[in-house]
């Protein structure tokens, strides 16, 4: 009221209902061994996110959780990175 | 007469017969030629179309005046010695060359016949109203003679029709009857029958009418014709010839079915609303249609019917769905092949697949069979469809304007798969599911998810998991959203004050439909908040970020102007807007797009919404000004604060597309818009927002031009605003001064 | 050629299946497919040999230009199992091949095919490191002694014999061209029963678990 010359008009917000979209912080759109998005899950999972986290390696590639450790299992010999063929080791 | 023939004798007898001779015989010749037989001709032309009995009465007369003429001067004795065979006043002959005399007279040929085709009618009519008294009783319903509309005791009918026959007589022995006959009979015929299905069908019954008209052909036209020909049998035996080929008589037989279809077709919305009950009609038609074709008369009607009485606002779509199942029944009987169907419900299918609740109301008409309720509510009783379940018929000529054959697959007879086709195909059907689930989710509204899941659920056993597999993830997104705004709340409301509640819907992106962004800077204080919440998702769910978009959601504020506060519900999009000109009191577009960091085409869209409610006018081209007079605004904020609540922009969202030519357009055609409305609120002085959309859509705007009822409101609103338009009571009407 | 290698795969077919009940090499297959159409390569080109089993796949390599093997076509088979890509698919080219590292049997002597294979290759990048070892063989780890020979000591005559080979290929696709065509279908057959025998007991017995 006091600054009615200059304030014609006084705007308060009451609420705030937003949308958002998530998305993985990586290096990496998509998993290079199912080549499916990271915003979306690995092919055996039926909910991304939570269910299917994205894991780093320490050579900064990144993959479905689910995906490098079926690559890793499925190696008798040296676990390497499908990328860059460095020893693979996840970052906690 | 009779004094010529005295003066005649006499001059046998004086000897001077041959100096006289040829002068009589011109006078006759003239006197029947020059006034005889165009008084007759006269009298005839004067018959009108639907004759009189006095009319007839006065026809008849003429013949007989003119056939007594004709044997009087007969009678003149005329010696055999001074008729030479050549220039013999023979009458006998004149009568012989009558039929040819009269073809040669063009100008009255036709016109001759033509009476004959009214005066056959009459009689006709006469005919068979006396042979089918009991039929016609029951068809109708009363007891009154179908003719002379008199009780059937007292029916004067077979006194007219005793005339007919001195008629025929008189055309027999002036030997014009066989062309006559020929000429009118069966036009007279296809008259009666036109009139008579007429007046016999112009209301609708649900009752079977074929037997009981055929029955009335048989018994009075058939056996009216199988009259005149034993008239004519005589002339025709020399040439042995009939009156009538069989042709002629299938092709009248045909004509009832015409006319009955012509009646009927009228009734076809009546018919399909009333399926099964008019189910003995449909048979009929059927019949109809099976034998003579004709069937753009029923596509036609049906179309323009379901335009006229469902295809508009006012109609609810569970009533147009409902009809639409029993049009799709009904032509499926009509027409094993569905092109009749697809034809005719073609407009119904785009009309629905618009309109924005269609899919929610054939979804939440599902149950755990995945039949339809709607189904159930309009079920039959089989009977009809059951009949043409076996017989196989080759498509229409028709079929060759049928847009698609979608609905033609076998397994078209499922109802569910009729309302999905709709959409075109099944696929295209989930796809709008997913569409409308997830506009939902979006609108703010509170959704009940185990309600919803349950119908996807139901889809899926319909359609199988690949289209909807999304679906669980949005819904489980909304669930979780409500776990994490829980959660952030509580870690927030420590930072920050509790006077600005912010929650979240996060969503999967790679599930949704598209998620739309555009560009804006948002007002500081709710980058704040939205920037504290992003940080406080981040601790929650490490390694992950937020994108906001602030095309959707809602930002509710309260604004205060002119000693008012008001209250709304908008996009964070539109409240940046609104926000700007708390500055400043005249932007323009460009200033407000620099200064919020985005593009003109989005702002120019949503500036829109603020300047139907009133707090804003566009003084010159792209030059808004905040409107400071509160008594406008305040004009219509009833309808701000209760209704407007702009949930979404997603639809309207190819920011950058639209060009100048397109507002231009939109701007004409709303000029349109309103001159109409101004028109008939002349006319009809009041009207609600309801009764003037389905105006519009009846009379002005079809198809793809339809507005909406919320484009419609912020017309009207915007010309409330400018004075053009009172609303008071739910009503709109026009300022006093301008109703003249 | 053979009328399977031009004809496009029925993606409907494949996508109508609900995913569901896919496994992880069907859905990664799938998107190999979708990425080869979408980012079409110079000089191979491969699909699924019918609809409805996507772990037998035919491929064309055409010659690399300005090489001995420029204009020839060399069709292979690609067998994948459900380990997918954790392990390599099994590739044998079905043309004859006078190359070091093929076997006279049409298998491949290559290390990503075999101890180097990675869950990062796809159809594309092997196909593509295939036509590169066409020009570029590795005499030390020879699968063809006589060929390999050849190459290292009379290099004119092993390009000689090479076009020999190819100009022989473009003979017999005539002849088959001007076959009957249900010759053509029965050749067909045999070959797909003899090398898909493993593989469609497995894909049946994931189809009736459905």
């Amino acid at each position: 009221m006091i600054n009615s010359c200059k304030n014609k008009m006084r705007i308060r917000f009451k609420e705030f209902n937003g949308v958002a979209i998530w998305k993985w912080i990586a290096n990496d759109d998509s998993c290079g061994i199912c080549r499916m998005p990271f915003d979306a899950s690995c092919s055996e999972c039926r909910y991304p996110g939570n269910d299917c986290p994205v894991l780093h390696g320490e050579c900064s590639h990144c993959y479905h959780e689910h995906c490098i450790k079926k690559w890793i299992n499925s190696q008798q010999t040296n676990k390497l990175c499908p990328m860059c063929r460095q020893e693979w080791k996840s970052v906690p | 007469m009779n004094q010529l023939s005295s003066i005649i004798d006499d001059l046998i007898e004086n000897g001077e017969i041959d100096l006289i001779l040829p002068v009589i015989k011109g006078g006759i010749k003239n006197q029947i030629e020059e006034v005889y037989f165009p008084q007759l001709c006269s009298v005839i032309e004067n018959v009108p179309q639907s004759p009189s009995a006095n009319d007839i009465q006065h026809v008849i007369n003429a013949f007989l005046q003119f056939e007594l003429l004709l044997n009087e001067t007969n009678q003149i004795y005329i010696p055999e010695q001074y008729v030479d065979k050549e220039q013999c006043l023979n009458l006998k002959r004149y009568i012989e060359i009558l039929p040819s005399k009269i073809n040669r007279l063009h100008t009255i040929k036709n016109s001759f016949y033509q009476k004959f085709i009214c005066l056959f009618e009459y009689y006709l009519a006469c005919y068979t109203a006396i042979q089918s008294k009991t039929i016609i009783s029951e068809l109708i319903g009363n007891t009154l003679c179908s003719f002379c509309k008199k009780q059937i005791g007292l029916c004067t009918c077979e006194t007219f029709y005793r005339n007919f026959e001195a008629v025929l007589n008189i055309l027999k022995r002036l030997k014009l009857l066989t062309k006559v006959c020929q000429m009118s009979a069966i036009e007279a015929c296809r008259h009666r029958i036109s009139n008579f299905v007429r007046d016999t069908c112009s209301k609708y019954s649900p009752n079977e009418c074929i037997p009981v008209l055929e029955q009335w052909y048989e018994s009075g036209v058939h056996c009216w014709l199988e009259i005149l020909q034993g008239y004519c049998y005589d002339e025709l035996s020399q040439s042995s010839q009939e009156l009538f080929d069989d042709h002629k008589r299938l092709e009248l037989k045909n004509y009832i079915l015409e006319c009955y279809i012509k009646a009927r077709s009228k009734h076809m919305f009546m018919i399909i609303i009333e399926y099964p009950e008019s189910c003995k009609v449909l048979k009929d038609l059927k019949q109809c249609i099976k034998q003579i074709g004709h069937r753009y008369l029923i596509i036609d009607t049906v179309k323009d019917e379901f335009n006229k009485r469902l295809l508009h606002p006012g109609a609810g779509t569970t009533d147009i769905l409902a009809a639409f199942i029993n049009a799709i029944r009904v032509l499926r009987y009509l027409d094993s092949t569905g092109v009749m169907m697809e034809l005719s419900c073609n407009n119904v299918k785009q009309y629905l697949a618009r309109r924005e609740d269609t899919i929610r109301v054939i979804v939440s008409n599902m149950n755990e069979h995945g039949v339809l309720e709607l189904d159930e509510l309009t079920e039959s009783d089989g009977r009809a469809t059951q009949m043409d379940m076996y017989d196989w018929e080759p498509e229409p000529i028709e079929a060759l304007n049928a847009p698609d054959r979608a609905l033609r697959t076998p397994h078209s007879r499922d109802m569910m798969s009729m309302l999905v086709s709709i959409y075109g195909h099944p696929e295209l059907f989930v796809e709008e599911y997913v569409h409308m689930l997830a506009d939902r989710l979006l609108s703010g509204v509170k959704v009940d998810i185990t309600h919803e899941g349950r119908y996807v659920d139901l889809l899926k056993n319909r359609f199988g998991d690949a289209g909807l597999q999304g679906c669980d993830v949005m819904l489980k997104d909304y669930i979780d959203s409500e776990t994490i705004n829980g959660s952030i709340r509580k870690n927030l409301s420590e930072k920050f004050s509790l006077e600005l509640p912010i929650n979240a819907l996060i969503i999967s992106s790679q599930y949704w439909p598209e998620v739309k962004f555009s560009p804006i800077e948002l007002p500081d204080e709710l980058m704040a908040i939205q920037k504290a919440y992003t940080t406080a998702y981040g601790s929650i769910r490490s390694r992950r970020t937020l994108h906001w978009s602030h095309n959707y959601g809602q930002v509710k504020i309260e604004i205060e102007i002119g000693g008012k506060t008001l209250d709304f519900t908008v996009t964070p999009f539109h409240a940046a807007i609104i926000y700007k000109f708390q500055d400043k009191d005249v932007w323009t577009i460009s200033d407000l797009s620099s200064s919020l960091k985005c593009s003109t085409a989005c702002i120019r869209k949503r500036i829109n919404l603020w300047q139907n409610c009133g707090l804003l006018k566009e003084e010159s081209k792209d030059t808004y000004r905040l409107v400071e007079d509160s008594s406008k605004v305040a004009q219509n904020s009833q309808h701000t604060q209760n209704e407007m609540v702009i949930t979404k922009c997603g639809d309207d969202e190819n920011d950058t597309a639209e060009n100048q030519a397109d507002l231009d357009k939109k701007e004409h055609e709303q000029t349109i818009i309103c001159n109409f409305i101004f028109g008939m609120l002349r006319t009809m002085t009041s009207l609600t927002l309801e009764r003037i959309c389905s105006l519009l859509s009846i009379y002005a705007f079809h198809g793809k031009n339809e507005k909406t009822l919320i484009e419609v409101r912020n017309i009207l609103d915007q010309k409330v605003t400018a004075n053009q338009l009172q609303y008071k009571n739910g009503l709109y009407t026009l300022p006093s001064s301008n109703q003249e | 050629m053979n009328s399977n290698f031009s004809e496009q795969p029925r993606a409907t077919v494949l996508s109508s299946n609900p995913q569901t009940t896919l496994g992880q090499a069907q859905r990664r297959l799938m998107r190999d497919l979708r990425d080869l159409n979408l980012n079409k390569v110079e000089g191979i080109c491969a699909s699924p040999v019918d609809a409805h089993n996507i772990y037998l796949w035919n491929a064309i390599i055409t010659g690399p230009p300005d090489s001995i093997f420029e204009d020839g076509t060399f069709q292979l088979t690609m067998k994948f199992n459900e380990n997918y890509p954790n392990q390599p698919p099994e590739i044998r080219f079905v043309t004859k091949m006078l190359h070091p590292n093929i076997y006279t049997d049409g298998s491949l002597c290559l290390d990503i095919l075999q101890n180097r294979w990675s869950a990062s290759l796809d159809v594309s990048s092997v196909l593509i490191s295939i036509r590169s070892l066409l020009i570029d063989p590795n005499p030390n780890s020879p699968a063809n002694s006589a060929a390999a020979i050849l190459y290292r000591d009379n290099r004119r005559e092993y390009e000689r014999q090479v076009r020999e080979l190819i100009e022989e290929s473009w003979r017999e696709d005539l002849d088959t061209d001007n076959d009957d065509n249900s010759d053509d279908e029965e050749m067909k057959n045999k070959t797909r029963a003899t090398t898909t025998t493993t593989t469609t007991n497995t894909t049946r017995e994931q189809e009736n678990a459905e």
